[in-house]
């Protein structure tokens, strides 16, 4: 019985570090089978061709995830067996960094989304608008949960933004030629 | 004939307004961004990098190593006067920095933090201009199959040092190559990993990955806990200074041990500055008298890891410009700078682009001055800076990440591979996963690449032509080495502890 059994936050990362490792080798091996040209290339004159290289290092991803996923599932299942944790696990409890819950990552989420549509808001409104409506609620909503003042985190935001974007403008469309 | 093309290299920078008020906001957007919790000087670098792109190659390597050298002494400002350290490399100094700005000395470890800083950059200087192009000269001499084995080796080496375990560096780091993949195959124009989607036809470039991995992440990381203000410094700290030249004088020992070790760790590449500053922290401990007096608020416990912390850069530049192998994560986006105005770093920089290599060594120099001279005027505001609110310069961060992806070739491709990035340095994070390895994956991958097929087609398809080559099988045999040692270390504790067990009588 080691202490490595009991670690359920440890096995749940074991258990997605494989899955990301095998999803990438999985979609790479995917893409380059679904390609003739590419499985044409292996073994065709002195040139190994382009897929080799490609080949080897899926491989050694999915080699390694699967070994990593394995590794997670028998920690998940040592686990379960013994019906949580023991004497044993509390030395490894304390050093064990235990996830942030899923609200944590809302922000983060909700940042990306709001960048990932503002290209398109550019192309409809052009760069300042667009800057502004994405970077005004932000700092408005931030800068509430940090003073709990409404009127103030609205005044800031809206200054504070646009001073942002008019720099971005400024430095970016204006002195470098960026065709925004 | 160096000293000569530096001089010019120098004296032309010198004379240039525009170059010398570049180089200046550069120190200046360095130390302000290397003070701010949260940023640190990979990050910094990332974000400014786009803002280089419409520069000519001299004045963008100008910009961007005062960015680089300044961040480096601005990560102590935060460690000094907040405790908290605003690079990574800066995170020693804070034992006995802090200390010494609650005793009311904040100003004098700020001193002597970015004198260290400096004297330690010069010496890293030094040693780069001497050993880089000795070390080039021999690396002339290499041939297809030992670059393919400096590839695997740098890759190896640089998964080894990231934080967790190798072989789960290294495995990021194998997805770095696949992205390098990603396009078309330079010598048969086959696409790989394109999806039939014309974003992925143009590759992946470094640098939407360097702003996507290490300045939208780095964003994404921070977004939730943004409502916590940093503590509060009066700005009386750093007003009042009783330092006298002479005291600073007396601390040279402490300084050239702390460059020397710098100066050396960081040339090994992966091993870093966070290394470095640690194996000086701990040898000022040992050399000096009073041991006791670390983490109190010893003056040696401040200069030596600064030293470190920025004769490292110069060590860190070495493997880069000699091998085209970045010595970490920073050097990484420097090389993306490099890439994007056409220079591979590597032995052939020295032989086609000597002044190339001239302005690197000149903008170094001119950026540890200004790093010196703004560091001093801006003292007294340093505490200004450290009250921005973290939140907008969470979200004027994010915004500069998806102009300056755009920027790189106007393509808003780019926005989405940097944002792609973006997630996945965040994911990463999440699975406590290195993400560098990444960024050193997609550099090493064509190199290692072109090289790998280059040395099979010159020994007409056999690999017996890297059994011919001692330096590559050396550098394999030194891989496979590194990547075993943290599966076979714990087996070879276990069994000299059975052994041990075995001799105890019971």
């Amino acid at each position: 019985m080691t202490t490595l059994a009991f670690r359920p936050v440890a096995a749940w990362r074991d258990m997605a570090c494989g899955t990301l490792f095998c999803g990438f080798a999985l979609v790479g091996l995917v893409s380059v089978a679904n390609s003739p040209a590419l499985m044409n290339s292996l073994g065709q004159g002195l040139d190994p061709g382009p897929a080799l290289l490609p080949l080897v290092t899926l491989g050694l991803l999915l080699t390694g995830g699967t070994l990593i996923l394995a590794k997670g599932a028998w920690r998940w299942v040592q686990h379960t067996r013994n019906h949580g944790p023991t004497i044993a696990s509390t030395l490894p409890a304390v050093a064990e960094r235990s996830p942030p819950a899923i609200s944590q990552h809302l922000h983060a989420a909700a940042l990306l989304g709001t960048l990932a549509l503002l290209p398109n808001i550019v192309q409809w409104l052009g760069f300042f608008p667009a800057a502004l409506s994405v970077a005004t609620p932000w700092l408005v909503w931030l800068g509430y949960r940090r003073t709990r003042r409404f009127a103030q985190a609205v005044l800031l935001g809206c200054l504070i933004s646009s001073l942002l974007c008019l720099s971005l403008y400024l430095i970016f469309i204006t002195l470098l030629d960026v065709p925004l | 004939m160096l000293i000569e093309s530096f001089m010019s290299a120098l004296i032309e920078t010198l004379l240039s307004p525009w170059g010398l008020l570049l180089a200046a906001l550069g120190a200046l957007l360095g130390i302000i961004l290397g003070a701010l919790p949260g940023v640190s000087s990979t990050m910094a670098l990332a974000i400014l990098l786009p803002l280089s792109f419409s520069m000519d190659a001299h004045l963008a390597i100008l910009f961007l190593l005062c960015v680089f050298v300044a961040s480096v002494y601005g990560g102590s400002i935060s460690a000094i006067l907040i405790n908290i350290p605003g690079t990574p490399g800066a995170i020693v100094t804070q034992l006995d920095g802090h200390p010494m700005a609650k005793a009311g000395k904040a100003r004098e470890a700020l001193v002597y933090a970015l004198v260290a800083s400096t004297v330690g950059g010069a010496f890293g200087l030094g040693l780069l201009v001497m050993t880089a192009p000795l070390l080039a000269t021999v690396a002339m001499s290499f041939r297809s199959p030992e670059f393919a084995a400096v590839a695997v080796f740098g890759l190896v080496l640089l998964a080894y040092a990231s934080p967790g375990t190798t072989v789960r560096g290294l495995l990021v780091g194998a997805i770095g190559l696949i992205c390098g993949m990603v396009g078309f195959d330079t010598l048969t124009d086959v696409p790989r990993f394109t999806f039939d989607t014309r974003t992925l036809q143009g590759g992946v470039e470094l640098v939407p990955l360097c702003v996507g991995l290490f300045g939208l992440a780095e964003v994404l990381k921070h977004l939730h806990a943004s409502h916590q203000a940093a503590p509060a410094v009066s700005i009386q700290a750093t007003q009042r200074s009783q330092l006298k030249v002479r005291a600073l004088l007396k601390r040279w020992k402490s300084m050239l041990r702390g460059s020397l070790i710098g100066a050396f760790v960081g040339a090994i590449p992966a091993a870093g500055s966070a290394i470095a500053v640690a194996i000086a922290y701990a040898q000022e401990v040992r050399f000096s008298k009073h041991p006791e007096q670390f983490g109190q608020g010893a003056v040696e416990g401040v200069v030596a890891p600064e030293a470190a912390n920025s004769s490292s850069i110069g060590g860190t530049m070495i493997p880069m410009m000699t091998l085209g192998v970045p010595g970490d994560a920073i050097t990484a986006v420097l090389m993306g700078s490099l890439l994007i105005h056409g220079l591979r770093p590597g032995p052939m920089l020295f032989a086609e682009n000597p002044h190339i290599v001239s302005s690197i060594y000149a903008g170094f120099f001119i950026a540890l001055l200004l790093t010196l001279i703004i560091g001093l005027l801006l003292m007294r505001w340093l505490p200004l800076i450290l009250r921005i609110p973290s939140h907008v310069l969470l979200i004027g961060i994010a915004l500069l990440c998806v102009v300056g992806a755009y920027a790189i070739r106007n393509s808003m491709a780019d926005v989405y591979i940097m944002l792609f990035f973006g997630a996945l340095g965040y994911l990463l994070h999440l699975l406590s996963l290195p993400s560098a390895p990444l960024a050193f994956g997609l550099i090493l991958g064509p190199l290692l690449e072109e090289n790998l097929r280059r040395s099979l087609i010159l020994g007409r398809g056999s690999w017996d032509i890297f059994l011919h080559s001692p330096i590559a099988m050396s550098l394999f045999a030194l891989s496979i080495f590194a990547t075993a040692l943290p599966l076979l270390a714990p087996l070879w504790v276990r069994l000299k502890s059975d052994l041990q067990r075995m001799k105890v009588p019971f």
